[in-house]
């Protein structure tokens, strides 16, 4: 019996006395031959007690506490950690009935989308990019919208206008050719500096046109996309800015700001 | 890389629910995360140090628990409070703890807090109880597994939550207030039972009976 222990969430269901009868004697039967689940159990009421107190202070002991200045550097521990993980997570496997699961998963779709997208606007941007618009002009895609695929948008000056009614759409933003960052992230905040999505974005490479061209011979990087997906009723109607913010570890940087103008939420 | 098409659900009383639901909708996900992890990691640290850990060792399960917790937060489903889902990640690693450092050993001598601070190879739970942190030798295994058999068998008359009772009294150690908690009983039926249950193994194992009582009970 003792090698077959009860989750902790078991032992916490026991302890609020959520199991049947006989539930509940398998439990006991258990704790009596097993004293670390017993010394779980007991610890119990301390997690709570310290999980909701309000204010922490007034049920922990000042030696029970983290020295100050120590959960904001477990805190960007934490982060390097996650960032990490992130970065090593393996690609799915492919799946069996490709094109059933591409049209009914969105995550898959948007990716499909994104693509798309890139294929599609490649070779233009790349173009647009040595005629001297350094960083070409972003993109919307509205995938589900039938017809409608792409609208140049932005640029010169103006803002990105995006419609939500009627579902997701898909952003390409051209990345500055000097940007060198390993990753990179969309915010979009109000006018006003408040923070209202923010998302890793996926960075497409867009180094291959059509089939015959050539590569303009310039010292250049290839140009590259920063595709995000945004979602119906995400963001309420109204301007905005969008930033692309660098990462490098924890080192963050905002590296390019658009308008944003969104519609039909 | 996208945001997904789900709206947050709103709980305007419980942030830390509406800060995991905005995450979950993929709705300001770093902020929200710190937010989590300033609330909950002074709590994770406060209650590993509570149990006697080593203030090294409460950083790095505070950080291996919200890291978990952050690394599976999509299956949060937001059917209890989000503390008692981290019980589910904490307490995982707190029992693991218990298991590597070895089964600690209850003693069952009882000590104020304002008392000398224990040696090293003890720790102290607030209670007041002292655990020592080294396991049990074999020889004490083999010796406890006899105790426990001979106490089963000399309480097998007894009911079952009776018994039980005695069991984490006699061999476990454990104090009345803790049987309680344990078994989800009043204080007075465990006292009830004890004493029925004392009564039997005296008439059972007679002189013997001795070695399993504290010294307040002989």
């Amino acid at each position: 019996m003792t090698e077959d222990h009860p989750t902790p969430r078991r032992l916490a269901a026991y302890q609020a006395g959520q199991l049947s009868p006989g539930e509940e004697d398998e439990i006991q039967e258990h704790l009596v031959a097993c004293r670390e689940c017993t010394v779980a159990l007991l610890s119990l009421p301390d997690f709570q007690e310290l999980m909701e107190a309000e204010d922490l202070e007034t049920v922990a002991r000042p030696e029970e506490l983290p020295s100050p200045g120590q959960t904001r550097a477990s805190w960007q521990a934490v982060q390097a950690r996650l960032a990490a993980s992130r970065s090593a997570a393996p690609a799915p496997p492919p799946p069996v009935g490709r094109f059933r699961r591409l049209t009914t998963s969105p995550r898959a779709f948007f990716a499909l989308a994104a693509g798309l997208l890139a294929c599609l606007i490649g070779f233009p941007l790349w173009i647009a990019n040595h005629r001297g618009t350094s960083a070409g002009a972003p993109l919307v895609a509205y995938p589900p919208g039938g017809g409608e695929v792409i609208r140049g948008v932005g640029g010169s000056g103006q803002p990105l206008s995006v419609r939500l009614a009627e579902g997701p759409a898909v952003l390409a933003l051209p990345l500055p050719a000097r940007a060198s960052f390993p990753a990179y992230r969309i915010e979009i905040r109000t006018p006003g500096g408040e923070l209202r999505l923010s998302a890793d974005a996926l960075l497409v490479p867009v180094a291959v046109g059509p089939a015959g061209t050539q590569a303009p011979a310039t010292g250049d990087r290839p140009p590259r996309l920063l595709v995000i997906a945004l979602g119906r009723g995400q963001l309420a109607a109204g301007d905005y800015r969008l930033r692309i913010v660098g990462l490098r570890g924890s080192h963050a940087e905002a590296i390019a700001e658009h308008a944003l103008h969104i519609s039909g939420s | 890389m996208t945001f997904q098409p789900r709206e947050p659900e709103p709980a305007a009383d419980d942030p830390v629910a509406a800060w995991v639901a905005q995450i979950q909708a993929g709705v300001d996900v770093e902020r929200n995360f710190e937010r989590l992890y300033e609330r909950f990691h002074p709590r994770l640290f406060a209650f590993f140090r509570r149990h006697g850990l080593a203030p090294e060792r409460c950083e790095e399960l505070a950080q291996d628990a919200l890291f978990n917790a952050f690394d599976k937060i999509a299956s949060f489903e937001h059917r209890s409070r989000f503390s008692t889902w981290l019980w589910g990640i904490a307490g995982h690693l707190y029992v693991n703890e218990q298991r590597r450092m070895g089964a600690a050993k209850r003693d069952g001598v009882e000590l104020p807090l304002e008392e000398s601070q224990p040696a090293d190879t003890e720790r102290r739970r607030p209670g007041g109880v002292v655990l020592k942190a080294a396991g049990p030798s074999p020889y004490e295994e083999v010796e406890k597994k006899e105790q426990l058999a001979t106490l089963r068998e000399a309480l097998i008359s007894l009911p079952p939550k009776m018994q039980r009772c005695a069991i984490l009294r006699f061999h476990q150690g454990l104090k009345y207030r803790e049987i309680a908690e344990v078994m989800r009983l009043s204080l007075d039926t465990v006292k009830a039972h004890l004493g029925q249950a004392r009564q039997v193994l005296q008439q059972r194992l007679g002189p013997q009976a001795g070695t399993f009582f504290h010294e307040e009970e002989r």
